[in-house]
């Protein structure tokens, strides 16, 4: 029975290409950024979990906070920095909550959407198989009469 | 005496019908085959599709008419009587490619006097490998043929004995044939192969595979001639089995149960698969056991899924082979727990579970020692796990990236990983301007997205030499090896030791590997040349469980490993390649099999 999977062949034949044009999914974050993105590539099997890996990461990522820990770098005055973006968090959180709430809305609905038509996407993929199979099982049922029906030549065997 | 390449060959082919393929072989056997002294003899079963005609009008062709159908084993029996040196048996849908195929397996044959017979690799259409020698399952008596269907990618190129090899193309010696007489006309088609094979082996000779390939369009005539290949199969495997049964019943001379977790594709179903076939070659007679997974599920492995049918005895000695925590599956009356520690220590259950044993069998020096520091006070004894060296060798196809000094990587994804070492001192030593590439293959339970999450927390240094992750890619377990040659070094940068022979199989590539001594030990008697592995300092840090450690690799060193790899990449490369033997030599299946049967005896 063949085993199943990706040829090392193919596998070589991404990386190569990956080697020549690297991509990851957050390419296009740090170009808007300014800095050279990290010579990274992630390659997932043909056909298959890219989707999948997506909707993980945008699953992973919707939820944002707009109460993040906050901190200072600097020594000596940390304490005050720190003290002041709190004051500066608290005069405006009347005006940034409100929106952080909507954004958090907006993704939860985005993911929850793309969610479902993931879903019914491989409903769909599951339905088409299931017709292909009974298609092939139709046409097959008239050959396989044709052949046992046969009476050629083929009763005895030359080589096999 | 006349030299291997001079001694006059017939090349006998049979047809019947299949105008196309018969074209097609006959015309490469003539324009591709070079080889001193051949004559080519076609013997045609009565064909009425043109191919009389066109065989009458091509020189060089000596064709003997049957006028009718005589089967396979009768029509090649014509073709043996019709000549008097050494045969080549040719089916008439095979193609030849390569020019010294017949010179390289004439002279296999005479390497040695008591080689009889000799046959070769057969590639199908679709370029995937269906023959390299066969083999008979027991039970059920469905002969087989090496590898069964797997893409060809240089596995079984190297010359090897085999119980037998089929007719489609096999080298037999004249004196093979003045001896046990010609295809045994019991059969009409399929089997007879087999049966002359044992024949010849009986009469004191060998059975060989050369590394040449020819292509086979497999069974082109059953096809053409829409025959039914199943009853004729049946009818010859009856008559097989009332010549051979008593043979085969003899064959094995020891006995012993095995369970393992057979039906998956981890490493201890792929460890046991590879151990149970070197063991049945042996003559062993092992009856399967699971210890997990659904105990009448059907194995793909012909082999094996036979073992597993054998009646269930509970006198033999019976090995478990799976997590120390499975080992309360033993109701056999001598029990072996053959384990594995990924850390320095087994833990308190586990060595319970141990000393309930008869024995214990662990896979290195290392591992003994772990065994005996836990606590185990049953006696230790250390059967290596072995390497395929059909699949792991310098022969195997590569598919290296062109100008970049290729480092490989492959884990599962986790803490026993030491993942952002590796990244770490790769992307810290190696610039733009380095012309490498770090390929990092890893397996992960869920999608991947948790890997370019943890990446990109790393905050790796941008502008650096690329590093590419092949992520869940399910490549075919018998490609590993040409994984391993695709790539300059394999780097093992792992906190956990790993129960697979990696680096053994890496080095059997001909490929250097990197890693700490903590993960070498599966090189269990073997000295690898100087420069073939480089090893990276460590230190013990706490494991995932309470009270066992594992190895942390120093990264510095690891820097300065890898940036030496580069630097020496081709003397490592040549000290790899004489070491590739040593493993061989050591570690191969049949190697351990025999380290087993030296403990069965013991026992018994």
């Amino acid at each position: 029975m063949p085993e199943k999977g990706v040829d090392v062949e193919q596998v070589m034949e991404e990386v190569n290409r990956a080697v020549a044009a690297p991509h990851t999914l957050l390419d296009d974050f740090w170009k808007g950024e300014g800095p050279r993105p990290p010579n990274l590539a992630f390659l997932y099997p043909p056909c298959s979990k890219t989707l999948q890996v997506n909707l993980d990461l945008v699953s992973r990522n919707w939820e944002i906070d707009g109460e993040f820990e906050l901190g200072s770098q600097r020594r000596g005055v940390a304490g005050l920095i720190v003290t002041f973006k709190q004051t500066v968090r608290k005069l405006l959180r009347w005006y940034i909550n409100p929106i952080v709430h909507q954004e958090r809305k907006f993704n939860m609905l985005v993911t929850r959407t793309l969610c479902d038509i993931a879903n019914n996407l491989e409903a769909m993929e599951q339905r088409i198989a299931g017709l292909e199979r009974a298609i092939e099982d139709m046409t097959a049922g008239p050959r396989a009469e044709e052949r046992d029906g046969a009476d050629g030549p083929g009763r005895d065997v030359g080589a096999p | 005496m006349t030299t291997p390449a001079a001694r006059p060959v017939s090349v006998i082919v049979l047809t019947w019908n299949g105008l196309e393929v018969t074209r097609r072989c006959v015309d490469s056997l003539l324009g591709v085959t070079r080889h001193p002294d051949f004559e080519v003899v076609v013997v045609d079963n009565g064909s009425t599709d043109g191919t009389l005609e066109y065989l009458r009008g091509v020189e060089g062709v000596r064709l003997v008419e049957n006028g009718e159908n005589l089967g396979f084993v009768k029509g090649n029996n014509a073709g043996i009587r019709a000549t008097s040196s050494d045969i080549v048996l040719v089916n008439n849908d095979t193609e030849f490619v390569e020019a010294d195929w017949l010179s390289r397996m004439q002279a296999l044959a005479y390497t040695a006097e008591d080689i009889g017979i000799v046959g070769c690799r057969l590639v199908n259409a679709d370029g995937r490998l269906v023959h390299a020698g066969t083999y008979m399952p027991v039970p059920s008596f469905w002969g087989q043929e090496y590898p069964g269907d797997e893409a060809d990618v240089g596995q079984y190129s190297r010359d090897r004995e085999v119980d037998g090899v089929i007719a489609a193309c096999a080298y037999i010696k004249r004196e093979v044939i003045d001896r046990i007489g010609p295809l045994d006309e019991d059969y009409f088609s399929y089997y007879e192969d087999t049966d002359y094979c044992l024949k010849a082996r009986q009469a004191g000779y060998r059975v060989f595979c050369c590394g040449t390939t020819v292509w086979h369009l497999e069974n082109a005539s059953t096809d053409l001639n829409r025959m039914d290949f199943s009853a004729v199969f049946r009818r010859s495997r009856e008559v097989f089995l009332s010549k051979w049964r008593g043979y085969y019943d003899s064959f094995y001379t020891r006995r012993m149960t095995w369970h393992s977790c057979i039906s998956g594709t981890g490493p201890y179903a792929r460890a046991s698969a590879k151990a149970l076939w070197a063991l049945d070659r042996a003559g062993v007679d092992v009856n399967l056991g699971f210890l997990e997974g659904a105990e009448r599920a059907e194995l793909a492995d012909f082999r094996v899924n036979d073992m597993k049918n054998r009646p269930r005895d509970r006198d033999r000695p019976q090995v478990l082979f799976g997590p120390p925590g499975m080992l309360d599956h033993a109701d056999g009356s001598y029990n072996i727990g053959f384990v594995f520690s990924a850390c320095d220590r087994f833990v308190t259950a586990e060595v319970a579970g141990m000393n309930r044993m008869d024995e214990i069998w662990v896979t290195s020096d290392a591992q003994r020692e772990t065994a005996l520091a836990s606590g185990v006070d049953r006696p230790v004894f250390v059967i290596p796990l072995g390497v395929d060296t059909d699949y792991f060798n310098p022969s195997m196809k590569a598919f290296p990236l062109e100008g970049r000094f290729t480092f490989l990587a492959q884990f599962d994804w986790g803490p026993g990983a030491a993942a952002d070492t590796l990244l770490e001192a790769f992307t810290s030593e190696f610039g733009a301007d380095d012309k490498v590439v770090l390929v990092v293959r890893v397996d992960t339970d869920s999608t991947g997205a948790e890997v370019e999450e943890s990446v990109e927390a790393m905050a790796l240094p941008a502008g650096r030499a690329p590093v590419v992750f092949v992520i869940n890619h399910d490549t075919p377990a018998y490609q590993t090896g040409c994984l391993y040659r695709s790539a300059d070094c394999l780097v093992l940068p792992w906190r956990a030791r790993r129960m697979e022979p990696v680096a053994a199989e890496a080095l059997a590539c001909g490929v250097p590997v990197l890693g700490t001594g903590w993960v070498l030990d599966c090189l269990e008697g073997v000295e690898p040349e100087e420069g073939s592995v480089m090893e990276v300092g460590y230190s013990l840090v706490d494991g995932p469980l309470e009270g066992t450690r594992w190895a942390e690799p120093e990264p510095s060193e690891m820097r300065r490993r890898l940036r030496h790899a580069v630097d020496e990449s081709e003397p490592a490369r040549r000290a790899a390649g004489r070491t590739a033997p040593r493993i061989a030599a050591r570690l191969d299946w049949q190697a351990v099999a025999d380290r087993i049967i030296a403990r069965l005896d013991a026992i018994a």
